[in-house]
């Protein structure tokens, strides 16, 4: 899951962070600069139109803008002393979800319902493999058992979201975590830019195109934003996929507090017993409003409902995903990486690459023949 | 906070889409 949501959580450390002020005027900051992202995204092709630069400048998508704009406004306010006191107004999980609710209502639940199977099973084997490779290449490179979970989780399941679902089970340090969610956002970032590319060299197909996108990046709001520069089909697919990886999370993370309560603090079989209680808290819940959103778009177009009415929803759902990339680029931090030696990024950057070779391979298996549309 | 940014988002999606499929926010006043 996502994100760099919670980098402020792990990461904040200003006494101004928690004053209500603070946190309206960083909202208004992300709403500002998504603003100036729909006005470039709208405007800069005319700009460019008639020079050499017209192709390049009709090809840019609005994640890109928004990154770019969202990595300026953090350079911007870091110099002001001013990032971290707004932090709390950078919402990117609540952006992303939101966004990612308003899209189930454009993805029909017929599409819904047949990806889910090889979603399941994509999310299933990739999960176990790349979690398996990050957890015993990290045993082999003698890191610290809570920091081997974290970033297996984080870099199999759904970034930052995982990795602190995981450093709940596993009782981990602060920095730990701080450290895992730095990771997740530097490797992410290129991949925004990367995967959509590489797939169009490829010739990928918007379906496998979209399950590698939604199979391979951590976090959610950087599959959305992938997705968004491989187009509509391929985004539809990567949410779908990566939203039934976020779904997944609860069973990891009950799976990780079971084995770090046997094997690790040696507790008896019923105190390391997981409760359906505790899987109902780490499940994430946008997950039901996205196919809530689904079921209601796909009843109102059935029941002779105006298409332009999803295409409104649609353009809702652009503002928020915008607000949403924005913040990623304003929470972007080094901090975390300083202390921690080379050992956690060879480990991060090996199960990266294992991750986008075997995302390819199973998204080519289970998704070659699906058709979108 | 987690949970509640997860309820908050699903509640804030799904009241904008009632809005828009009953016609109280109309395409044209979405920039």
């Amino acid at each position: 899951m996502t994100d760099t949501e919670n980098t402020e959580t792990v990461d904040r450390a200003d006494p101004r962070t928690g004053r209500l002020g603070y946190a309206a005027a960083g909202v208004l900051v992300v709403i500002a600069l998504g603003a100036a992202t729909r006005f470039l995204e709208q405007e800069v092709p005319g700009w460019a139109a008639g020079t050499p630069l017209a192709k390049v400048a009709k090809s840019i998508e609005f994640p890109v803008y928004a990154i770019a704009l969202g990595l300026i406004g953090n350079f911007v306010l870091s110099k002001l002393a001013l990032r971290d006191a707004l932090s709390r107004g950078f919402r990117t999980e609540f952006f992303i979800k939101t966004g990612l609710v308003l899209l189930g209502a454009s993805i029909n639940l017929k599409i819904l319902v047949t990806a889910a199977g090889p979603a399941i099973i994509q999310a299933l084997l990739l999960i176990t493999i790349v979690f398996g490779f990050t957890w015993w290449l990290g045993g082999k490179l003698g890191l610290d058992d809570k920091l081997r979970a974290l970033l297996a989780s984080a870099v199999s399941i759904c970034g930052v979201s995982a990795a602190i679902a995981a450093a709940g089970a596993v009782q981990a340090k602060r920095e730990q975590l701080a450290y895992a969610a730095s990771l997740v956002i530097i490797f992410a970032l290129p991949s925004i830019f990367l995967l959509p590319w590489l797939a169009s060299v490829f010739g990928l197909s918007d379906a496998v195109a979209g399950a590698w996108i939604g199979g391979n990046i951590d976090t959610t709001a950087a599959v959305a934003a992938a997705g968004a520069i491989a187009g509509e089909d391929a985004l539809q697919i990567a949410t779908i996929v990566k939203t039934t990886q976020n779904a997944l999370i609860g069973v990891v993370a009950i799976a990780l507090t079971a084995y770090f309560a046997l094997k690790v603090e040696r507790k008896s079989n019923a105190d390391a017993r997981p409760s359906l209680r505790e899987f109902w808290d780490r499940f994430p819940k946008f997950v039901l409003g996205f196919i809530a959103a689904s079921v209601i778009g796909t009843l109102y177009l059935q029941w002779g409902g105006d298409k332009a009415d999803i295409a409104t929803v649609n353009d809702l759902r652009t503002w928020f995903l915008i607000f949403a990339f924005v913040a990623i680029g304003l929470e972007f931090s080094l901090r975390g990486l300083r202390e921690a030696g080379w050992r956690p990024i060879a480990l991060f950057a090996s199960a990266t690459v294992v991750n986008i070779v075997v995302a390819l391979g199973l998204a080519l298996l289970l998704f070659g023949n699906f058709s979108v549309s | 906070m987690t949970l509640n940014e997860d309820w908050l988002a699903v509640i804030v999606g799904l009241a904008l889409l009632a809005l828009v499929l009953a016609g109280a926010i109309p395409g044209s006043v979405i920039p």
